[in-house]
């Protein structure tokens, strides 16, 4: 069959049925969303009601590859998972890299829409338009290792790729990842606990067909122009190849913005012992990895000296089970990373949940008694980190109220405020006191507590594309507008946010449109972004998520206490004034109607 | 003396985690940059600084955790006892 770039097909999978339809999605809605991040925020937005419990059999779940995911562009490896998330109540989408997603559109397939719950646990497998769904019991409760090597064996495809569940998946974790290519995670906003609600233990596809564009020749000469820029750029060129994304330990640390013992501090004492750099002179890096079109090949092979092997672990994973946990070490941290891949647990919201419990727990407000036999929940201990990700993932003990997620855990111990979190996702690996930009970006984020959806550390801290004083308040709320837009634009395109330390929003415009026949200008990619990010947005008022929870935990309205920027807070609601302006919202945050209209929304 | 301590790629790449040079008076960034490129007997000015002598936007200096792009830049005046801390550009996320 012929697969063209301008031919975007979904699947509709109705796992209550059983029915299986292809749908043709209009170009110019494609025009309107690109693909991936928007076209389904887009889809999941016309379909279900905003209200609904995300856990329920009317929840849809989407598999959403960006427009370019699957072609020769650099890093257009990028899929998305689209739904309602069961840990903030907001539009959660989760992106991932790797090779399932590319593989999913080489079978044809741009979109799956998964619908309904499945009776018993089920897969789903996909050899081009040979669609099946199939009986899944014996992969229930196996980690996703086993899964995916047990599918791609029954399936007969040796070079077939797998999205699966875990463990956490199957038992509802609220931050439970979906895992493909076994290392891989759409990790954020427990889009695995959705796919559990819905008995879906994996998807597995083979496709054939590589995809075609109209002007081969004028579309691999922009590639080439596009691989040379990120080869000669010397953050995707040198930095994030050979240190990986762990080059910011040490960055981030120096800077006074590395979160501590749940974020009571901005600076690590131990950070020498667990950093990318550590990881290289310990000799546990032995390789680095490479996700589908992608030269820049920031994964990490890593053997560690107890014989466990995997990928990672990554800046933020490392983070969250060490500085934010306490811990300084590097095997248990790296164990807690691939123990998590296995189980199918989100790194980020999983380190910070324990983070939260050790606070709670050497405060005194979470009892000894409830951690029945397990070790005590103490910062630095490396072995309450492996004990109690196993007993989250199979809801065991403590480990059911921890599988909430730290507001919801904390709150039941009577300290919300303990939660490093925002609309119930906890924060990422950036104390938001010494980045006025960033905080911003976090207390808007339409997914909750996220550093991708806007990463303002990149002029704040990183000098991309220019340096910005991190402390400044002048100008930041448009910035914010613009890098939450862009960002839009490139998961929807399908590419990886990485690129942008070497692109620009001309060189996403023109790969755009040298694929296509759009012609669009790059003021109308970006508001392409613009017209996603109001959506999602818009999505989560009307799903009972208030401009009020725009906000920051209070600790950031308490100065940092230690580290290069001691004393600082953050003055994040000085901005989101001016930032909802810079929106066109009124002042209370809400989208005006004339908002929705002008973006073709309402 | 100042102390100007090497991370991430300068650390694997030149084999050195600090060096600490003598000042006899206040000097500018620019020339300290260049009197301990000559101490360490290793080059690494270029990936701080641009062939026509201008500080790399993305570059990172920290004078005693201050980044010198909100400060003087390469003219940025430093003082006995001063700490420096030296990335080429890097980023993740």
């Amino acid at each position: 069959m012929a697969n063209e770039l301008m031919d975007v097909k979904a699947l509709r999978i109705n796992l209550k049925t059983g029915d299986i339809k292809q749908e043709n999605i209009d170009m110019e809605l494609v025009k309107k969303y690109l693909g991936g991040r928007g076209l389904a925020s887009k889809i999941l937005k016309d379909e279900i009601d905003p209200k609904i419990d995300p856990l329920s059999e009317a929840n849809k779940l989407i598999f959403a590859n960006g427009l370019l995911t699957g072609t020769a562009v650099p890093t257009a490896g990028r899929y998305m998972v689209v739904t309602k998330g069961p840990l903030t109540g907001t539009i959660a989408s989760s992106n991932s890299g790797g090779f399932f997603g590319a593989e999913l559109r080489k079978a044809g397939w741009s979109l799956v829409i998964i619908e309904g719950k499945a009776d018993k646990p089920v897969y789903i497998s996909i050899k081009d338009s040979d669609v099946k769904i199939n009986d899944a019991s014996h992969l229930w409760g196996k980690t996703t290792d086993i899964t995916t090597d047990t599918l791609i064996e029954e399936f007969g495809e040796k070079n077939a790729k797998v999205a699966c569940i875990g463990p956490a998946g199957e038992k509802l974790v609220k931050f439970a990842a979906i895992i493909n290519d076994k290392a891989r995670a759409a990790g954020r906003t427990g889009v695995g606990a959705v796919m559990g609600s819905k008995n879906l233990k994996a998807i597995v596809v083979k496709g054939s067909e590589r995809i075609d564009v109209m002007d081969k020749a004028a579309f691999m000469d922009a590639v080439k122009s596009k691989v040379d820029l990120i080869r000669k750029d010397p953050i995707t060129g040198d930095g994030l190849p050979k240190l990986g994304t762990k080059v910011l330990d040490s960055i981030i640390n120096q800077s006074g913005l590395y979160p501590t013992k749940n974020f009571q501090f901005g600076t690590f004492e131990y950070v020498e012992e667990v950093n990318g750099e550590a990881l290289v002179n310990k000799g546990y890096l032995i390789d680095n990895k490479a996700c589908y079109a992608c030269p820049i090949g920031c994964g990490r092979d890593v053997v560690l000296p107890n014989g466990r092997k995997g990928e990672g672990p990554e800046y933020e994973s490392a983070w969250a089970f060490g500085a934010d946990c306490g811990v300084k070490d590097l095997i248990a941290i790296s164990d807690a990373n691939f123990m998590c891949n296995e189980l199918g647990l989100d790194t980020i919201s999983a380190g910070t949940t324990l983070a939260c419990a050790m606070e709670l727990y050497e405060k005194g407000y979470l009892p000894k008694e409830d951690l029945k036999d397990g070790p005590e929940l103490t910062f630095g201990s490396s072995e309450s980190l492996l004990y109690y990700l196993k007993k989250i993932a199979y809801r065991e003990d403590l480990g059911d109220k921890l599988a909430e997620g730290s507001y919801r855990f904390a709150e039941g111990y009577g300290h919300p405020e303990l939660s490093m979190s925002v609309k119930k996702q906890e924060l990422p690996a950036y104390d938001p006191r010494g980045v006025q930009g960033h905080s911003l970006e976090y207390a808007t984020s339409n997914r909750g507590g996220c550093h991708v959806r806007g990463y303002m550390i990149s002029p704040e801290v990183l000098g991309v594309p220019e340096k910005l004083d991190p402390q400044s308040l002048e100008g930041k709320a448009g910035w914010v507008k613009v890098f939450q837009d862009l960002t839009a634009v490139i998961d929807s395109a399908g590419l990886c946010l990485f690129s942008s330390f070497a692109l620009g929003a001309d060189d996403y415009a023109e790969l755009i449109n040298v694929g296509t026949n759009f012609g669009l200008t790059t003021d109308e990619v970006l508001k392409i972004g613009e017209r996603i990010w109001n959506l999602e947005r818009q999505f989560n008022y009307e799903a009972g998520i208030t401009p009020d929870e725009d906000r920051l935990p209070d600790r950031f309205k308490e100065p940092l206490p230690d580290g290069s920027q001691k004393g600082s807070f953050s003055h994040y609601e000085d901005l989101l004034v001016e930032y909802y302006k810079a929106r066109g919202w009124t002042e209370d945050g809400i989208i005006p109607k004339e908002k929705l209209q002008e973006l073709g929304i309402a | 003396m100042v102390r100007l301590n090497f991370f991430t790629l300068f650390r694997l790449e030149l084999g050195i985690k600090s060096i600490d040079v003598e000042i006899e008076k206040e000097i500018k960034l620019s020339d300290l940059l260049y009197l301990a490129e000559k101490k360490a007997n290793k080059k690494f000015i270029h990936k701080l600084i641009d062939s026509d002598g201008n500080l790399l936007n993305n570059a990172i200096i920290l004078v005693n955790g201050k980044n010198v792009h909100h400060l003087q830049k390469l003219e940025t005046i430093i003082k006995d006892g001063d700490e420096l801390a030296l990335f080429p550009p890097g980023g993740g996320g």
